[in-house]
């Protein structure tokens, strides 16, 4: 597809390049969990919810964080999925999750209680692993769980000289951008937790590039957390 | 444990269930169409005061036909979250019920673009997003229902040259609804103790000596009847059960446009 | 005494305000540069030097003395395991229940082959939180008087357990003749109390299951939950049927109740 990524300064849905989709979110979807939130930002859709803390297995074994990571097989842009679990990506995304959030959870608070993190895509229009983050770190602190801080996470990309933040299905299946780039952040000390970036073009990352790209993934993480603490503050204020 | 599944059914028995309802009256549920943005037609399921239950979207791809004149209809049934094995296999159950009370009638002729050559593939896919949701069989197939009614499929034709045999589709103008006038909807009757009762709840399915599960289309016709559950029935109890599924499905059949369902019979 | 600070509503990772020389108490924690801050969502509180931040939801923490409900998870090696709805399960050991003939002797060898007929799996209890182990957030219950002990003929009702508020007696019987026992973990039982009865009568029935539906909706709405407060939503509600109780237009009335107070 030689679709136009820029025309004119500006993106397929209208967007500048340093602008971020609009973003919804709702707390206490699934009323049968500890908590759940669900983050759309633009089309992409994500729901989390979380089971804990609860009792391990075992009766003194040391807690741990598990994520079951889904995607509904109606979420996808184009064609219907092939497998909504088990491939790699999400047994990759899965391993990720488990390490980013046991820095975060204060599990000395609960030593030996399990927190199972279940995370179901309902529809998938780009950079749906920083939004599966984001709905993840909303409904842990539904849940009333202790966390250390937020874990915020954006997409960002490269096109003609120019950094992209926030990117769509289109944008990072297309052969042309330098996609996808995903940076987690905890929020206060924008230091950085999750960095994943699978390139399908064959592009090389010059270091200057990497600056420019990691520079704008940290400024979406920085307006997406103020977003969420403004929506929490609107959620508890009703 | 026992002294709870006492309380239920001795409830039944007066009629004053646990929520407050009579033993033939529903919860209300409202149905949304529309809430995939990137699916050509969906539908979500919440019962009153709670959050939703049931998310169906379907999707539609151009494929081969296995059957000359016929589309392919394909439907998945996942539970969100870790399932164990005993979730796995009663969603399985869940999908094979649902596949042979109700979309064995669905009219696949409809799907069909080329006989024998090309045909459009329904793909219906559906995420029970609660564990503990009850009466599964029977709001599964409501929010199937209303998200096949959603559904916009384009309309094309498809053209087989006659002498290079070479196939084309072409693409029309406007979008097509799917026919769902045959298809029937799944009511679910249970008999606890000596009564019939409808709409169970997680609890109270706990309890049911005999689920029937029935089928019926628009026209109060009895597509189907599924038993489930070890209990044994007498056959008058069958021919109440099916009277009372019959004017739960015209109540519903009513209420089916407006979003919001709730049935109460006398 | 507990003082709230202020009524700023402070997030995981906010530096919660607070005076020099204060500790960090629980939804805190003290980060490197000794910044006291928030873990939890809530408003932060103070008792003495301790900063506190009371979390808006969470599962049950559990105090010495508070009265639970629960369920028997697990029968084993001379002591029980209950789900009250915290972090951990709880213990209940086999020494720490009272025996039906109100006995107060030593447990034996029968006794733990017996355990099955004092508790067995999945029944639900009344119990009181005998002792919470410092590191491990273990707790302990207890059912050595004749108050607590296996629950029937009535309803569980779950609700959050930060809207159980503290109450001088947890086991009550509401205006309208409704036994309930309050559980600090958020569960509540509504029963009906006469044991010679094989059968709940349908009058107490009702009352039951209209008590039950309250309660649900109360949580729904976020209304703190004492026997005051119920038998204020009882008489805002008296008027609907029992049939129509559970509804949005409900909801709507028992919410209004907090806005007015």
């Amino acid at each position: 597809m030689t679709e136009e990524i820029l025309f004119y300064g500006f993106r397929q849905d209208g967007r500048r390049p340093g602008e971020l989709r609009q973003i919804k979110i709702k707390l206490g979807v699934v009323d049968n969990s500890s908590g759940s939130a669900l983050f759309q930002i633009g089309h992409t859709s994500v729901l989390a919810f979380i089971h804990g803390p609860k009792q391990t297995k075992h009766e003194k074994e040391s807690g741990h964080i598990h994520c079951y990571f889904n995607t509904a097989y109606f979420s996808s842009s184009g064609e219907r999925r092939k497998f909504s679990k088990g491939d790699k990506k999400s047994n990759e995304f899965e391993a990720n999750v488990r390490t980013m959030f046991e820095s975060v959870v204060l599990m000395e608070n609960n030593p030996h209680s399990d927190i199972d993190i279940h995370v179901l895509v309902l529809a998938d229009d780009g950079s749906v692993e920083c939004a599966a983050i984001n709905a993840i770190t909303l409904s842990l602190i539904h849940a009333g769980v202790p966390l250390k801080d937020f874990l915020v996470s954006c997409s960002s990309g490269f096109y003609s000289g120019m950094p992209l933040i926030d990117l769509t299905y289109s944008e990072s299946t297309s052969f042309q951008v330098i996609s996808e780039y995903r940076v987690a952040v905890l929020g206060k000390s924008l230091q950085i937790a999750y960095l994943n970036y699978d390139d399908i073009g064959g592009h090389k990352l010059t270091p200057e590039v990497v600056r420019e790209i990691t520079a704008m993934a940290i400024e979406g993480c920085k307006q997406v957390h103020f977003i969420m603490k403004q929506e929490l503050q609107n959620a508890c204020s009703n | 444990m026992q002294s709870e599944k006492k309380f239920i059914t001795d409830g039944i028995k007066q009629n004053c269930r646990c929520d407050g309802r009579g033993i033939l009256s529903s919860r209300r549920i409202k149905i949304e169409k529309g809430v995939c943005t990137l699916s050509p037609g969906s539908a979500q399921l919440n019962i009153e005061l709670s959050s939703p239950h049931i998310i169906c979207g379907c999707k539609l791809e151009i494929g081969v036909p296995e059957v000359e004149d016929e589309g392919i209809v394909n439907l998945s049934i996942e539970l969100a979250g870790k399932s164990l094995m005993t979730d796995k296999e009663r969603m399985a159950e869940v999908k094979s019920l649902i596949e042979m009370l109700m979309l064995n009638y669905f009219n696949k002729k409809q799907l069909c673009i080329i006989p024998g050559r090309k045909c459009w593939k329904l793909f219906i896919d559906v995420e029970i997003l609660d564990k503990d949701a009850s009466n599964l069989i029977e709001h599964i197939s409501l929010t199937i229902t209303s998200a096949l009614e959603d559904v916009k499929v384009l309309a094309t034709e498809g053209i087989v040259n006659k002498n290079t045999k070479e196939e084309y589709i072409e693409i029309l103008d406007g979008t097509v609804r799917i026919n769902i006038d045959e298809l029937p909807i799944i009511t679910t009757v249970a008999q606890i103790n000596t009564s019939s009762v409808l709409d169970l709840t997680a609890e109270e399915e706990g309890c049911a000596d005999s689920l029937l599960h029935f089928s019926i289309d628009k026209n109060g016709t009895i597509k189907g009847i599924i038993k489930e559950n070890p209990g044994r029935l007498a056959v008058d109890q069958v021919l109440s059960a099916a009277n009372i599924a019959k004017e739960v499905a015209a109540h519903i059949f009513s209420d089916l446009g407006t979003g919001s369902i709730k049935y109460k019979l006398s | 005494m507990e003082i709230e600070i202020e009524r700023n509503l402070v997030m995981p990772g906010d530096v919660v305000p607070c005076p020099t020389g204060s500790m960090p108490g629980y939804g805190t924690y003290q980060n490197e540069v000794g910044e006291i801050v928030s873990n939890v969502m809530g408003y932060p509180a103070m008792y003495n030097r301790l900063v506190c931040v009371n979390s808006l939801r969470g599962c049950y923490i559990g105090e010495t003395g508070n009265v639970v409900i629960g369920r028997i998870s697990q029968v084993g090696n001379k002591r029980w395991k209950v789900d009250i709805g915290a972090s951990q399960e709880a213990a209940l050991q086999l020494s720490s229940i009272d025996l039906p003939t109100g006995e107060h002797r030593i447990r034996s060898e029968e006794d733990q082959l017996h355990m099955r007929e004092y508790f067995n799996h999945n029944d639900l209890l009344s119990a009181e939180v005998q002792s919470k182990s410092q590191e491990g957030k273990a707790i302990n219950l207890q059912t050595r008087s004749s108050k607590f002990g296996k629950l029937k003929n009535g309803m569980l009702v779950v609700v959050s357990p930060n809207l159980v508020a503290r109450m001088r007696q947890h086991f009550c019987q509401l205006n309208n003749e409704v036994d309930i026992i309050f559980g600090r973990n958020g569960w509540i039982w509504v029963y009906y109390n006469n044991t010679n009865e094989l059968e709940v009568p349908l009058i107490r029935r009702q009352q039951i299951v209209r008590i039950s539906c309250l309660l649900k909706l109360m949580n729904k709405a976020l209304v703190m939950i004492s026997p005051e407060k119920i038998q204020q939503v009882f008489e805002r509600t008296s008027d609907i049927e029992l049939e129509d109780l559970l509804a949005e237009s409900t909801l709507e009335r028992i919410k209004d109740i907090d806005a007015v107070e």
